[in-house]
């Protein structure tokens, strides 16, 4: 049985509202992301995920894109 | 802000804010493209992963530099098409409500400071840093779903949704375009804004990705400190229109009365039968001369003479005496100021960028 967790991240460097749907496109295409949302206002990122995605990943693909992402809490 | 003033803006501070984000989510959907034909199957997660990286790293595998044209053509066109559309309704929205020269005044003043206001926000300055402006989240989702579209117009379409997701850059130039006065001068000051960000958005946000992505998340003080710049030239256009003694051309021409005594470029009326008049010349480079002197006491008329008169050159003001009168590209307009007092009478263009002085003796 799958079981999803989600996390939240503190994500620095953003400055519109283009480089969340960046964060949101990018972590779509990382393998056991199920959704997120985030947001340039709030400097976060809701990420929910199976077990195929570490946090580990999560904060790879945002930084992967030039921002620098924190896991601040997770369920 | 005249339109090269807007073209240089998208050139630098548009172009580079545009190009690192936005064409990031272009190169993104152009990879997924590349990696799986529209007619092919449903994309599977790891290879949408693969095509990522190749847009990330700019792998040779999606594509010569002509194939590219195609999509990011597409991207800019779309983009061209809707910033251009708004600008029109911003412009002709801002010409119904300017009513008089203190209302553009009011108007560019407001624009002015809402522009630094941003600027200060994205700069991280205490206080402000929650003033984002954030796009709706369907909206966001909406140009998501652009981005991940595999139809082969879908670059363009995410050109087209791009007006959605405004950098604090495209909104200052989204305000500028509600102050130009006119549909026409909206519509003109976008798409001059969007063609000034299309050349660093084809070498930054497609063939230098990597470059791109180190700067990704730096951008917060480039384009604050462009919004700041910006804010300041469009608090001083409205300071111009309004007459200020505070505009930087009054600051300047008194620092320079003081400093160097009379201005011995000045003009002086021509005076005949009770009468004087003043000639100034309006031309593409703005008003000459800077200063004309006339005297006291006796009625003046203002003959401008349009020579190739282009753009906000054309909406002449004399914010004191609430004169706005539009020129023509080229020919001689009269506007009668009546007999004066000793002072100074600043006029300026629409926009507050042009400026001169009559200085009554």
């Amino acid at each position: 049985m799958t079981t999803s967790n989600t996390v939240e991240l503190t994500v620095q460097g953003m400055h519109c509202g283009s480089c969340a749907l960046l964060i949101d496109d990018a972590l779509t295409d990382v393998p056991g992301v199920i959704s997120s949302t985030t947001s340039s206002k709030a400097q976060r990122s809701t990420v929910t995920h199976d077990q195929r995605a570490t946090h580990a990943d999560i904060v790879a693909a945002i930084e992967a894109l030039g921002y620098r992402a924190e896991p601040s809490t997770a369920s | 802000m005249n339109l090269t003033a807007v073209l240089l803006t998208g050139l630098l501070a548009g172009g580079v804010s545009c190009a690192a984000v936005q064409g990031g989510l272009l190169a993104a959907l152009i990879a997924r493209q590349r990696r799986v034909p529209a007619s092919a199957r449903p994309v599977s997660v790891p290879s949408r992963v693969r095509a990522r990286h190749a847009a990330e790293s700019g792998s040779p595998r999606w594509g010569g530099f002509g194939d590219d044209l195609v999509p990011v053509g597409g991207f800019l066109a779309g983009k061209l098409i809707s910033h251009t559309v708004l600008g029109a309704l911003l412009g002709a929205l801002g010409a119904t409500v300017r009513l008089s020269v203190h209302v553009s005044a009011a108007l560019q003043l407001l624009a002015g400071t809402v522009i630094i206001v941003f600027g200060l926000a994205q700069l991280g300055v205490p206080g402000l840093r929650r003033i984002v402006v954030e796009p709706p989240a369907s909206m966001g989702k909406l140009v998501l779903r652009s981005a991940r579209s595999q139809a082969a117009f879908a670059p363009g379409l995410l050109g087209l949704a791009s007006i959605l997701i405004p950098c604090g850059v495209t909104l200052s130039v989204e305000a500028l375009a509600l102050t130009s006065g006119s549909a026409l001068g909206g519509a003109a000051t976008m798409a001059v804004f969007v063609i000034g960000t299309s050349p660093l958005f084809a070498v930054l946000g497609y063939a230098a990705r990597k470059a791109a992505t180190a700067w990704r998340g730096r951008l917060a003080v480039a384009t604050g400190l462009a919004l700041l710049v910006m804010g300041v030239i469009t608090f001083n256009g409205g300071l111009e229109v309004a007459g200020s003694p505070l505009a930087a051309s009054r600051l300047a021409a008194q620092f320079t009365s003081t400093s160097t005594g009379a201005n011995t470029a000045a003009a002086t009326s021509v005076i005949a039968d009770g009468h004087q008049t003043v000639q100034i010349n309006a031309t593409s480079d703005g008003y000459s001369p800077s200063t004309t002197h006339a005297r006291a006491g006796i009625p003046i008329t203002l003959r401008v003479h349009s020579d190739d008169a282009q753009g906000c050159i054309r909406s002449f003001t004399v914010p004191d005496l609430n004169v706005q009168q539009i020129l023509p590209a080229s020919g001689d307009t009269e506007i009668e100021l009546g007999t004066l007092q000793p002072g100074t009478l600043a006029y300026a263009c629409g926009m507050g960028m042009y400026t001169g002085t009559i200085t009554i003796n």
